[in-house]
């Protein structure tokens, strides 16, 4: 019966929902570096990140969603394409955390777990061993709000150097119940969605350019459930080096360019490029290249590389 | 060439001429060259009595002609460099591309920083701020 409770206690927990700030910041010796700050909102397994009022993310359990406020755009990106956002979604999830920390032994040589009570708040505190800090030269430290089994504080330290550079991130944590709306893509926008598939046709997009190997392909389709289109291609080709990189943007074109802007930002590119064109690209489409390559060199390796292409007969 | 518009010029030495009516020439024409080259302002007995009438004091008129003259001359200069700088910089950017000359002007960190975000973006779909916080996160111990 006790059990059952405690079940039903949980479970009523981890569905509350909660809002409140991230601050994030990198500290060395004597000096903060990089602060920054998100509001969150979480309910269930759904949570809302906000950078600024009216641009956010809502990152959930079927769909991950980042609504691009000045262009009026809903732009879902397909979940297998992007494994890499689930460490955000998990330490804003009530109990995700908690669990991974009440399952430490308690003898464990690389965990020290403490318990104590600031200002009537009982706090958990989970800390890498000084032994494991002096062997590994890193060391994790997690505060715990027993009662929201949420994060309050993670401090990651890792010696530079000789010296700790410390990340640090702060969780506040106001319980409220959240309406349904705020972790749902807004009515009326336009719907687009990131995708691996090319419903179009087929884009020259090389192998190797400068050899330069090609990345991830992404498709920028309309999301509809009757018809899904193609409107945007995005590639990238990044020297191992990280100093020569290229970037292929194919873009129906429109009148105010809203395609290739859905792309820029939804890639973060702060940069504009230039147009190219090829045989390949027909009516209707466009073709830019953003490289800190020179122009020259690179526009005529491109159009070796698409007569190349055309003349081996593989479709462009 | 002449310090003044070609009607204040024909103003001024209409003054002096009024101021010096009716006196001597100056004996001393020498020595006040001299005390004109050596002072900023400087006293002249001959000059007294046109300095009493005229309205015009002219080295402020002169100091106030050199300041315009210096203004105008470093606003042509700033004009020009600004210019040959414009059309090199549209001329390299249609040339080489944007993405070359913003780089080459860039320090390598900044380049590697743009180019992590976009790297990011490629494997979260999260960007800015957001894909700041996520990078934090990753090889937590507890989330990954």
């Amino acid at each position: 019966m006790i059990g059952l409770l405690l079940i039903l206690l949980n479970t009523f927990q981890v569905e509350n929902s909660f809002y409140g700030e991230i601050n994030f910041y990198k500290k060395n010796q004597k000096t903060t570096l990089e602060k920054n700050e998100l509001r969150y909102f979480a309910k269930k397994n759904s949570i809302r990140l906000e950078e600024e009022e009216g641009e956010f993310f809502l990152l959930g359990e079927s769909d991950n969603v980042y609504v691009l406020q000045d262009i009026n755009t809903n732009i879902f990106f397909e979940k297998a394409l992007f494994p890499g956002n689930k460490e955000i979604f998990n330490i804003l999830k009530p109990g995700y955390v908690w669990d991974k920390v009440s399952a430490i032994p308690p003898d464990s040589d690389q965990w020290v777990k403490k318990e104590d009570v600031f200002n009537d708040v009982e706090i958990v505190t989970i800390s890498n061993s000084d032994t494991y800090f002096e062997e590994q030269g890193f060391k994790t430290t997690y505060w715990l709000h027993r009662e929201y089994k949420l994060p309050i504080r993670r401090e990651r330290v890792v010696l530079n150097e000789g010296y700790p550079l410390t990340d640090i991130i702060e969780i506040s944590i106001n319980k409220e119940e959240l309406s349904d709306d705020l972790f749902m893509a807004p009515e009326g926008n336009k719907n687009y969605k990131i995708t691996a598939r090319n419903t179009k046709k087929d884009f020259f997009l090389p192998e190797e350019i400068l050899g330069i190997g090609k990345q991830k392909t992404f498709y920028l389709n309309t999301h509809k459930l009757e018809e899904e289109e193609t409107k945007g291609v995005f590639t990238s080709y990044l020297s191992e080096e990280k100093d020569t990189y290229i970037y292929m943007v194919y873009f129906q074109q429109d009148l105010k360019n809203e395609n290739f802007k859905i792309i820029k930002k939804s890639f973060d590119l702060d940069l504009d490029g230039w147009l190219m064109d090829l045989p390949e690209i027909t009516d209707g489409w466009n073709l830019k290249i953003l490289s800190n390559y020179p122009k020259p060199i690179l526009r005529q390796h491109l159009k070796t590389l698409a007569l190349e292409n055309q003349l081996s007969g593989s479709g462009a | 060439m002449m310090f003044f518009s070609e009607n204040r010029n024909k103003a001024f030495l209409d003054e002096v001429k009024k101021g010096l009516q009716g006196q001597k020439k100056p004996a001393r024409v020498k020595e006040i060259l001299c005390d004109l080259i050596e002072n900023d302002k400087p006293k002249i007995p001959e000059l007294s009595g046109m300095a009493k009438n005229s309205k015009i004091d002219i080295f402020d008129m002169v100091n106030q002609k050199i300041k315009t003259q210096q203004r105008k001359s470093a606003i042509n200069s700033f004009a020009g460099v600004s210019f040959s700088t414009l059309a090199i910089c549209l001329i390299s950017v249609s040339y080489f591309g944007w993405g070359y000359v913003r780089d080459t002007f860039r320090n390598d960190a900044d380049v590697v920083n743009s180019l992590n975000r976009v790297e990011q973006a490629s494997q979260t779909g999260l960007s800015g701020g957001v894909a700041d916080f996520n990078t934090l996160l990753l090889e937590d111990p507890f989330l990954t």
